[in-house]
């Protein structure tokens, strides 16, 4: 989430995106797929998904040192129908077979109503909402859903990790409004947030975590000893089987149908050399096949704005729907520049020193 | 799932009673034969697996609903557009569980044609658990994906002191090969508002946090379903527990079952009592073969492989194992095989004073 602190140093948009952009070059991607990567990445830190950015520059590197990405991946389609496609991403990171992906989806979905493409042989994706968004600017709704790198959550009732943070994102064009767009992880917060509570020694909510042995625990020091994180909803009576169903659901239409590395595996992420063989989903679904052109969009606006009416708890914080907080921060950010912190820019510069790319954070 | 309530008085009958019982009251209430057959199937087996919210115990609202005037009893169910993919279905009015059946099939020999298929369902009412659509396409070797809004807000978005959502399920059932179907079927709420109802009925306080009081507070009295004083919290609580993700799933169900079909929003002050006749709810669909990606069985394979490895994870107590979603309905329903169907005695004594008023047969002494 986003670090407005006024002592943090911002840079320009473009700025942000020239230095993933010459990192990922100095690591040896193609120029056309830099373009791209960068694009989709400097898109999370202009809207304050400050973990899905440049600030994964130095997981990738690392991931390209151990030989687990394809930094010159092939993208191709495997399978196809009118509605479906199956695509190989070739070990590659995953936001050039997203992109076309969800561009494929998008074709398919103008000509025939609907599609489902299915990715395989991925990594990191970005920020999910990327792709949806990408969808309802052409007027489409759009889900997408993708596996992780390793576990992280715990099923309910269990006392180990197992399936990712695993996220959905659904977008749905409006016209008066911008779109809903939900892109949430299927545990109850993010890792970072743990981990940052962990550092300041400060208590955790009740629900937010558990310690090794699987106990719901409010001592943020379990971070640093076998500490697990929880499925939305925290615990069994508020519902963490929810949570858990909807992480395993995203697990199933992210392997499942592309034939990717289930999460659970013991060698997920490493067990083929040039590729964590991640696995993606992305549905997109033309509304016009329902109804009259702009019902849709009417109908969404109808629900913004009465969700917007309702009366708020407390009036300092009127109630938003899904998106609008990135979009203010995006608004905030095009013209006040995107805040990198100091320790990332150090290691983006270690980085840079390291392959040789120009280092553009100063 | 089941309520604990006191298990004196709980008597117990065979699923045929409770179907025979469900059958005799709708056919009171002027529903011709064959959507009767269709609609009690439906209701009992959501009582068969424990989901007792949503088979026996809805006649109640029914009952008030007819009366209210707000459900076709016989309605026509028309389908209203149509590509090779999709579908507008128009239920007429009536309760949702014969156009959903109808809307269910369409989207099965259509995602077997094409690969994938979505039908979109306005003018309908309470379809009963959601679950038991996407279980078809997965008997069926699909994937299936389905959704509905609901009667009337109940639900706060977070901030909100308002109810502006209803309880908003969505359910996804996977088919496996070894295992049973992975089968998620769920509230976007904390809890199901049936299962507050099944509270207020029996007169059992609420766990803390399944509600929010008018302040805006959790409380533990049940009355608020009755009075309609309070609000449900969407999953996760409170923002602090992610309450936003709820919140923002509820969402995204309202904007699939009504945005696709053109169905009343929640939201609307009239929502439910727009028309005579209908409360016009509105449902969506999805289907999807797995074999337009992978050689046949591949996908049940890997279902399979996540579903033996979330079995043997580490449990927190060993009496209490790792299951998917899905197992605990699928455990009830053994069970309830042999023991028949535990009706609670709030419940007897309503369905027999409906039973009377509407010179239905009784079924459950």
């Amino acid at each position: 989430m986003a670090n407005d602190d006024s002592t943090v140093k911002r840079f320009p948009v473009a700025c942000v995106r020239d230095q993933i952009a010459t990192c990922l070059r100095s690591f040896g991607m193609p120029e056309a797929d830099v373009e791209i990567t960068a694009n989709v990445m400097v898109d999370a830190d202009k809207r304050g998904i400050d973990t899905h950015g440049i600030s994964c520059v130095p997981n990738y590197f690392s991931r390209w040192k151990r030989k687990i990405i394809t930094l010159d991946a092939t993208y191709s389609i495997v399978r196809e129908t009118p509605v479906t496609a199956l695509v190989d991403a070739g070990g590659g990171l995953g936001y050039v077979a997203s992109v076309r992906a969800m561009e494929l989806a998008i074709g398919k979905t103008k000509q025939n109503g609907m599609a489902t493409v299915s990715v395989r042989n991925s990594a990191h994706y970005g920020a999910a909402g990327y792709y949806t968004r990408m969808a309802a600017r052409e007027g489409l709704v759009a889900m997408a859903m993708t596996n992780t790198s390793g576990p992280k959550v715990v099923p309910t009732y269990a006392a180990q990790a197992q399936l990712g943070t695993n996220p959905i994102a659904f977008t749905a064009p409006a016209k008066r409004h911008k779109p809903f767009n939900l892109d949430m992880a299927t545990s109850t917060v993010a890792g970072g947030k743990i981990r940052n509570k962990a550092v300041e020694e400060q208590p955790l909510p009740l629900g937010w975590a558990l310690d090794k042995t699987g106990q719901p625990t409010t001592d943020s020091a379990t971070h640093w000893d076998g500490g697990l994180m929880t499925p939305l909803g925290g615990l069994p009576e508020l519902g963490s089987h929810k949570g858990y169903g909807l992480g395993a659901m995203v697990e199933i239409l992210s392997t499942a149908l592309s034939g990717a590395s289930v999460v659970t595996r013991p060698d997920h992420g490493t067990r083929d050399p040039g590729t964590m063989n991640l696995g993606h989903f992305f549905l997109c679904i033309n509304p016009t096949i329902y109804r009259p052109d702009g019902a849709f969009e009417d109908t969404v606006d109808e629900l913004i704005d009465d969700l917007h009416a309702t009366t708020p708890a407390d009036p300092a914080q009127p109630v938003m729907v899904a998106g609008e907080p990135e979009d203010k921060i995006e608004a905030e950010r095009e013209s006040a520049g995107i805040p990198v912190l100091p320790g990332l820019c150090g290691r983006i510069k270690d980085i840079a020193d390291e392959t040789g790319a120009d280092f553009l954070l100063t | 799932m089941s309520d604990g309530t006191a298990n004196e008085d709980i008597k117990h009958f065979p699923a045929d009673a409770l179907r025979n019982q469900i059958a005799s009251c709708l056919t009171a209430w002027g529903m011709p034969a064959d959507q009767v057959e269709i609609t009690a199937n439906v209701m009992v087996d959501a009582d068969k697996c424990g989901i007792d919210t949503h088979g026996l115990s809805m006649l109640t609202t029914y009952d008030s609903r007819r009366r209210e005037g707000i459900i076709t009893m016989d309605a026509k169910v028309e389908v209203v557009r149509e590509t090779p993919v999709s579908a507008l279905v128009d239920a007429g009015g009536g309760l949702g569980y014969v156009p959903s059946v109808q809307a269910t099939k369409i989207a099965i020999k259509k995602a077997k044609e094409m690969g994938m298929a979505g039908i979109a369902v306005c003018n309908s009412n309470h379809f009963g658990a959601t679950g038991y659509y996407t279980r078809m396409m997965a008997a069926e070797g699909l994937v299936g994906m389905a959704t509905t809004n609901g009667s009337g807000p109940r639900t706060a978005p977070t901030f909100g002191r308002d109810a502006k959502l209803s309880t908003n399920p969505i359910a996804f059932t996977a088919p496996a090969k070894r295992n049973a179907p992975f089968n998620l079927d769920m509230a976007t709420t904390t809890v199901a508002a049936g299962k507050i109802r099944n509270k207020a009925n029996e007169g059992l306080p609420l766990p803390e946090g399944w509600a929010n009081g008018p302040d805006g507070r959790p409380t533990s009295d049940s009355s608020l379903y009755f009075d309609r004083a309070g609000t449900q919290t969407p999953l996760g609580g409170t923002r602090e527990l992610g309450s936003h993700k709820g919140y923002g799933l509820g969402a995204m169900v309202e904007i699939l079952s009504a945005g696709f079909s053109g169905a009343s929003l929640v939201t609307h002050p009239e929502h439910g009592y727009r028309r005579p006749g209908t409360m016009d709810i509105g449902h969506f669909f999805l289907a999807i073969d797995p074999t337009a990606f992978r050689p046949e069985g591949a996908f049940e394979e890997t279902v399979d492989e996540l579903i033996d490895a979330l079995h043997a994870t580490t449990p927190v107590d060993p009496d209490q194992p790792v299951m998917v979603a899905g197992e605990p309905e699928n455990i009830i329903r053994a069970t309830r095989e042999e023991t028949g169907i535990p009706v609670p005695p709030g419940l007897r004594g309503k369905i027999r004073d409906i039973a009377k008023n509407s010179n239905a047969e009784f079924f459950l002494d």
